[in-house]
């Protein structure tokens, strides 16, 4: 490996009650590269995003980010160095707009000082920068016609567009993404991987993935990660992983 | 017979009063989720600083020499200290300015420590905390004698005294209602800036609204501490228009009152307070007229009460959403359109 | 050193918490939210009876399960015309709550409003009423009935639901839904039928323990609200889940309350009585900081 990991998971232990989501997790995920994480249902790897996100406090283990341990701090610090994940099951801000949803994303700060909110109007300004941001965002991921909808109108699959369209408006360096195409439809799905990986070559993004379907996401990914029960089983390229038996063994169990 | 313009003082005085609750309930409430039911501990803090200061400051700046207790001597001196005010104006502002800035310091100090248990608590816990919390500042003003009376009460010069008669009044109402506006002012301009949207955001979605980088701490802390201050403010014009402070007057029923014009109104709307704090004084001076017209075997204060708990009940239960629903914010974004052919265009659309 | 009648006052008083602490901790069980109307129910009960006892002329402790069927009454009435149906249109947890403080509001005002026919067509003394008590002389000693009435009520009212919900069909059923209303429901329970049982119970505990009040403070419609706060540090001390938390968290509270306003009065300190309520706040605040899961989370686990 050339790279130092831009992340790393040290002996990551997570209980719940009996049982253990997270026993003993070490992974690395190299910069500039998209590292996926699959496993059968149940096999941590939500949980190990949600430790990695802050969303968890992990009982054991440490977090790494650019060799900082960033084990137990709170998820708007870690998105201060440009940590940002989506959720398995979206959580929209619901009673928002669309394109609001993806403003409130934004990394320009605007709605930090209620006192320069009152006193001034340069906001404003900024604030149509970055609405012609988010529409191209919008545009990307074919949902621009609905960005004055409410979040709670939207479908399934639109509403995962849109946890993918915040974070994208986040201009994170290292993307978390938990089934960024569960529900998408399959055309869509391909442009959304392909973007990944445009990212990945033209501005040097990392991200770490968690995918079902491997048969559209498999063919852009580098490096693989397959967990079971709470452990990393494998990891490598896709092939090596593809073709471990313990992989197919974990997936034909369960 | 009924003074109407006294009623008019009354109604203008006391809408701009509950405004500002409102408009600040609506802040903590309507935006961030924050359901403050110690409302009226905040309000209490802003009219307990005045009962405890403007009697003394103004003693102090008249030259009077305090004889005797507290508790006894302060409505005597409060009427001796207005009549000082009627031919010095600048010291009655003075009073009240000093006031004001102590009272709303006080509040956000409060407000900041109340944003202590907001964050840890679940609503229900904060909810009895908070009401619990302003039940012993109450009981507090109310056993501890030199701080604002006791259960006299305490008197509360009158800043205005140097107005001419007939104008005081309109005085009162004036002042209440331009602190009312600024205090609405304030809650539409945050409501409806990137400030207004990270609020809504953390009460939809408090997990998402922190992995995209909000504070939450932070932002319950700013809120709360606004909130409070303005609360505190109300406390102060409520008090000066009252020309008294009495500890028992700040009891939980304020709250409720509070929240019910915020809900009534339309919780999530800024516009919703104006209405609701109308619909509300609008009630309540009806059944206060009807009080002199109907002879009934009870009390009929318990009757609006009843009137007002039920009024709550139906609006939860048939139109939640109150009578100004709320809408998505309206930030700059109003100058987007999207032309026929898709495209994004810089005009006004709505 | 202490009076023992201060020691006796205290467990009367913890009695009639732990009944009030354990009744709501019941209700937040099936609603998931607190319900401020709670010292209501009590207030409801108390009534009720006194008007069997002003009116009917009863004696007075027959009176008892009147107040039982008052609050149970009442409960059962605001869970399913106001809590129930609020939930059915996916109310949210708050303005469960916000409903709960509206209900309080209307509450104490329809007593009020009660208190004044009351008086107004009866004559009678409709406020600050107290009931009076007989004395028992047990080996010799000379204790009131009060003490013996209400620790006896609380052991057979835990007994009773005891059994309900360990050795009958309908606690199990009252279990499941309490568990997992969903599946339950699933199962074939009538979850809503479960719930309003368990409301009719949790306002008749409450109605007893109203029942109790009048013997030892002067009692008016407002009093609801003022034992509220101890009810909840009560119920919160427990673990606002645990049943047999309330009741511990209900003696607690009690003793700590009437000792710790005792001893707090009495020189050097000589602090006004009316600081009490400050007793609860505290330990509120203590379990809310320290032990945020309740004394009941100390010997078992969320059951
Ligand atoms: N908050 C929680 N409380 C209790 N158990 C949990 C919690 N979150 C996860 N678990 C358990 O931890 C284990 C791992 O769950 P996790 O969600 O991480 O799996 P996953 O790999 O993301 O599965 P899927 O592919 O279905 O999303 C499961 O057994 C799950 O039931
Ligand atoms: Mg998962």
């Amino acid at each position: 490996m050339v790279d130092d990991p831009l992340l790393r998971t040290v002996d990551l232990e997570k209980h719940f009650g009996g049982v253990k989501a997270l026993d003993g997790v070490s992974i690395e995920v190299e910069p500039a590269k998209v590292t996926m994480l699959i496993g059968p249902n149940g096999s941590g790897k939500t949980t190990l995003i949600n430790v990695v996100g802050g969303a968890l406090r992990p009982d054991g283990g440490k977090v790494l980010y650019r060799d900082e341990d960033i084990t137990y701090l709170p998820p708007h610090e870690r998105y201060r160095r440009g940590i940002v994940r989506t959720f398995q099951v979206p959580k929209p801000f619901r009673s928002l707009s669309v394109l609001e949803n993806l403003l409130v994303a934004s990394r320009a700060g605007l709605d930090t000082s209620a006192a320069k909110i009152l006193l001034s109007t340069d906001w404003a300004k900024k604030e149509e920068e970055l609405i012609e941001k988010a529409f191209r965002i919008l545009e990307l991921l074919n949902i621009d016609h609905l960005w004055d909808t409410r979040a709670d109108q939207l479908s399934g699959g639109q509403m995962k567009l849109l946890e993918m369209g915040r974070a994208l408006m986040s201009e994170p360096s290292l993307l978390l993404l938990d089934e960024p195409v569960a529900g998408v439809n399959p055309t869509l799905a391909h442009d959304i991987m392909s973007h990944i990986v445009k990212l990945r070559d033209e501005i040097g993004l990392t991200f770490l993935i968690v995918e079902h379907r491997l048969d559209i996401t498999l063919q852009y990914v580098d490096r693989v990660y397959a967990m079971h029960q709470g452990r990393v089983i494998s990891h490598g390229t896709p092939e090596e992983v593809m073709s471990d038996p313990k992989v197919v063994e974990a997936y034909l169990g369960d | 017979m009924i003074n109407l313009f006294l009623l008019l003082v009354d109604i203008g005085t006391m809408y701009g009063v509950f405004l500002i609750l409102s408009a600040s309930m609506e802040l903590e409430y309507g935006e961030l989720g924050i359901p403050n039911f110690g409302k009226v501990m905040f309000f209490a803090a802003g009219a307990f600083a005045v009962g405890a200061l403007a009697v003394r400051l103004g003693t102090w700046l008249a030259g009077i020499q305090w004889q005797g207790e507290f508790k006894t001597k302060s409505i005597l001196y409060s009427t001796a200290v207005s009549n000082y005010f009627a031919t010095h104006p600048l010291q009655a502002l003075l009073v009240f300015a000093v006031t004001l800035v102590v009272a709303a310091v006080f509040g956000a100090i409060l407000g900041i420590v109340a944003s202590y248990p907001a964050i840890r608590l679940r609503e229900d816990y904060l909810a009895i905390t908070l009401i619990a919390a302003g039940e012993l500042f109450r009981i507090f003003g109310r056993n501890y004698d030199p701080f604002i009376g006791g259960t006299m009460g305490v008197g509360v010069p009158d800043i205005l005294a140097w107005m001419p008669p007939g104008t005081k009044e309109a005085g009162y109402i004036a002042l209440s209602l331009s602190f009312a506006a600024a205090s609405w002012l304030i809650l539409y301009r945050l409501s409806t800036s990137p400030f207004g949207r990270a609020l809504r955001a953390i009460r939809d979605e408090e997990l998402a609204a922190a992995t995209l980088g909000k504070d939450i701490v932070k932002y319950r802390m700013k809120v709360l501490a606004l909130g409070s201050a303005m609360a505190a403010v109300a406390g102060v014009i409520y008090a000066y228009y009252m020309g008294s402070v009495l500890a028992d007057d700040f009891n939980p029923l304020k709250t409720f009152l509070v929240v019910l014009m915020v809900v009534l109104g339309g919780s999530g709307n800024p516009y919703g307070t104006l209405v609701g704090v109308a619909v509300y004084i609008f009630l309540d001076r009806t059944l206060a007229l009807l009080k002199h017209y109907i002879i009934l075997p009870f009390d009929i204060n318990y009757a609006a009460m009843l009137f007002f708990g039920v009024i709550l009940l139906l609006v939860l239960m048939y139109r939640p959403e109150g009578i100004i629903p709320e809408r998505p914010l309206l930030t700059i974004r109003a100058k987007f359109c999207r032309t026929k052919e898709g495209k994004l265009e810089k005009r006004l659309c709505k | 050193m202490i009076d023992p009648n201060i020691l006796l006052d205290a467990l009367v008083y913890s009695n009639m918490l732990a009944l009030l602490s354990l009744s709501l901790t019941l209700t937040i069980m099936t609603l998931k939210v607190a319900n401020f109307a709670h010292g209501d129910l009590a207030i409801i009960g108390v009534y009720g009876a006194y008007t069997f006892i002003v009116i009917a002329g009863l004696a007075t402790y027959l009176t008892m399960p009147l107040a039982f069927l008052f609050g149970g009454i009442y409960a059962v009435l605001c869970y399913l015309l106001i809590y129930s149906p609020l939930r059915r249109r996916g109310a949210n947890f708050v303005m469960l709550m916000i409903a709960s403080m509206a209900i309080d509001i209307a509450t104490r005002a329809l007593l009020q409003i009660y208190a004044d026919l009351l008086k107004f067509n009866f004559k009678v003394y409709s406020r600050a009423f107290i009931f009076n008590d007989f004395t028992a002389n047990i080996l010799g000693v000379q204790v009131r009935g009060l003490v013996l009435v209400s620790s006896l009520s609380v052991i057979a009212l835990l007994a009773l639901l005891y059994i309900l919900l360990m050795k009958t069909k309908f606690g199990v059923a009252m279990r499941a839904a309490i568990e997992n209303p969903a599946l339950a429901e699933v199962l074939g329970i009538n979850v809503e039928k479960v719930y309003a049982t368990s409301w009719f119970l949790a306002g008749g505990f409450a109605g007893i323990a109203g029942f109790f009040l009048p013997f030892r403070i002067p009692t008016s419609p407002d009093l609801g609200f003022i034992i509220l706060l101890p009810i909840f540090a009560a119920s919160i001390l427990g673990g606002i889940n645990s049943l047999s938390g309330a009741v511990v968290g209900g003696y607690i509270v009690g003793f700590s309350e009437i000792l710790g306003t005792y001893l707090l009065s009495q020189p050097p300190i000589n602090l006004s009585t009316a600081y009490r309520p400050a007793i609860p706040f505290t330990i509120l605040i203590i379990t809310l900081l320290l032990l945020p899961q309740g004394i009941a989370s100390l010997w078992s686990r969320g059951d």
